[in-house]
């Protein structure tokens, strides 16, 4: 089974948000809606400024608080890792989004919680999510993180990696290298 | 979308905590008096068990309009997520409902007794037994397993927020309690009111008037001084937590709910109330005097005043809970 992981290089992040648009054209998103967002920081006194951009999205968790919250069990991690949002056992509590730490849920016009899928209908084809495949600089690698040979594992293990919000214990599976 | 603030839960959802807990305070109450004394606190039994069944009602029915889709809301009874408070406190809203009903029912005058109209109902054994000689016992018994569910309803609205790691300021494992005080202040509150100024004291003794009113002062003091601790432990708790949640109690400490959290939920909800608790109670305590005359205004301002606090914990707390974020 494959265990499925996503890594993120912030410090090649330019801040063009093809990745919200991709994603947005991929799910037929409104233009108010999307999965992932870019968190802009500016550090630094002129003339030793910089911004960086942390681009965000569902993390899926191995300790996903929005699983244990849900009500009915619409939103389910699958075996492979993904965390899922159950349409039909959906009842619209909003509770997930009060619990998720990264601010990643939306509300659908049909009552419905949806949030980030891992593109998991393509992924399942062998292809890669769409906001991976639209980055220009490369910034996002997506793979199996069960796999040792493949390159999103052999990145982990060359570079010091990390994670976002760690410290409440979610055990996201998005691993970020700092700018 | 960067960093912006999304409030998805507004008054509405302060309006279900509030009148759940009004509810289970009063069954919660009402419950305690009988056991305390069948004959002594009979008034604020029965007074109680005519409030319990009905603000929960109008809660049950502000959460389900809370929801995206209300008319799905039946699904969160086809299963039970021992993880999810909410399912949790569904099922307790749930029973909770059904006791306070039985409880309600089992205090009516026999001539509002309106099943007894059906006859299929008058004939029936089991409907029958909770008459005559059965009564106490059965009342006894809704009583006594009532109790636990309505401190499990008072508890779950606290939880409901407390138990997400993701809200600093929500995350405390004060904020249930101060809940549950919360939810028993108002519940006596309630009592006392209707007492007041909706049953009135026709046909009471003054001995029966004063015991009672001189129960329902002391267990509101009680509760006062119990939720001004809660309250010093709360904010004490999130100042010496991880810098989040000093972040978040910036909220009531100088931001944006500075003035609703100590004007509104710890003066006019708490200090008010036990400044006026005092005045009355003291002449009986240390004086040891007879409670002083009846006086509607004293009251009336305690028990307003509670509610109103109660409310306006429930909306800061909701409000305030969903602007602290973690900081990184």
């Amino acid at each position: 089974m494959a265990r499925y992981g996503m890594v993120i290089d912030e410090s090649k992040c330019v801040g063009c948000n093809a990745c919200r648009v991709a994603c947005q054209n991929q799910n037929n998103l409104a233009p108010y809606e999307a999965y992932n967002h870019l968190e802009e920081r500016e550090y630094g006194a002129f003339p030793n400024y910089n911004r960086e951009f942390l681009p965000v999205q569902c993390q899926h968790c191995d300790n996903p608080p929005c699983v244990r919250v849900c009500p009915t069990g619409a939103s389910h991690k699958r075996k492979d890792g993904v965390v899922l949002v159950n349409e039909d056992k959906c009842i619209g509590c909003k509770y997930c989004i009060a619990a998720c730490p990264y601010n990643v849920r939306i509300i659908k016009k049909e009552g419905y919680i949806e949030k980030c899928r891992f593109c998991i209908e393509f992924v399942e084809k062998g292809e890669t999510p769409a906001c991976v495949t639209t980055c220009m600089t490369g910034v996002r690698m997506f793979g199996n993180l069960d796999d040792p040979n493949s390159e999103i594992s052999r990145f982990i293990t060359k570079h010091k990696l990390k994670q976002f919000k760690a410290e409440i214990n979610t055990q996201p599976r998005i691993y970020y290298r700092k700018a | 979308m960067e960093g912006m603030i999304h409030i998805h839960w507004n008054w509405i959802v302060a309006v279900d905590l509030f009148a759940a807990g009004l509810s289970a305070g009063a069954f919660i109450i009402s419950a305690t008096a009988y056991f305390l004394g069948r004959e002594r606190y009979e008034t604020i039994t029965r007074i109680g068990s005519y409030i319990a069944p009905f603000p929960v009602l109008v809660g049950i029915a502000a959460l389900i309009y809370d929801l995206e889709r209300p008319l799905l809301f039946w699904k969160l009874f086809l299963t039970f997520q021992p993880n999810s408070v909410m399912s949790l406190g569904a099922w307790l809203l749930f029973f909770f409902s059904i006791f306070s009903m039985v409880h309600f029912y089992l205090w009516l005058p026999e001539k509002y007794d309106y099943l007894k109209l059906i006859p299929a109902i008058q004939s029936n054994r089991f409907l029958s037994l909770s008459r005559g000689d059965n009564l106490t016992k059965i009342r006894g018994l809704v009583a006594g397993f009532g109790i636990p569910i309505s401190i499990g309803v008072g508890i779950y609205t606290g939880v409901l927020l407390g138990a997400l790691t993701a809200r600093p300021f929500w995350n405390n494992p004060m904020l249930p309690m101060l809940f549950l005080i919360s939810t028993m202040m108002t519940g006596s509150a309630a009592i006392c009111f209707i007492g007041c100024f909706i049953k009135g004291f026709r046909g009471m003794s003054r001995e029966a008037v004063n015991t009672n009113k001189f129960m329902i002062h002391s267990i509101d003091f009680t509760l006062m001084v119990f939720s001004i601790i809660a309250v010093f432990l709360f904010v004490l708790g999130l100042y010496v937590s991880p810098r989040s949640s000093v972040a978040a109690v910036q909220l009531i400490m100088g931001g944006e709910y500075t003035f609703l959290f100590w004007f509104f939920v710890v003066g006019i909800g708490i200090i008010l109330p036990l400044v006026l608790e005092v005045y009355e109670l003291i002449p009986y305590y240390i004086v040891h005097k007879e409670l002083r005359e009846h006086n509607p205004w004293v009251s009336g301002v305690i028990t307003a005043s509670v509610l109103i606090g109660g409310f306006f914990m429930r909306y800061v707390m909701i409000y305030a809970g969903q602007i602290a974020r973690i900081v990184t």
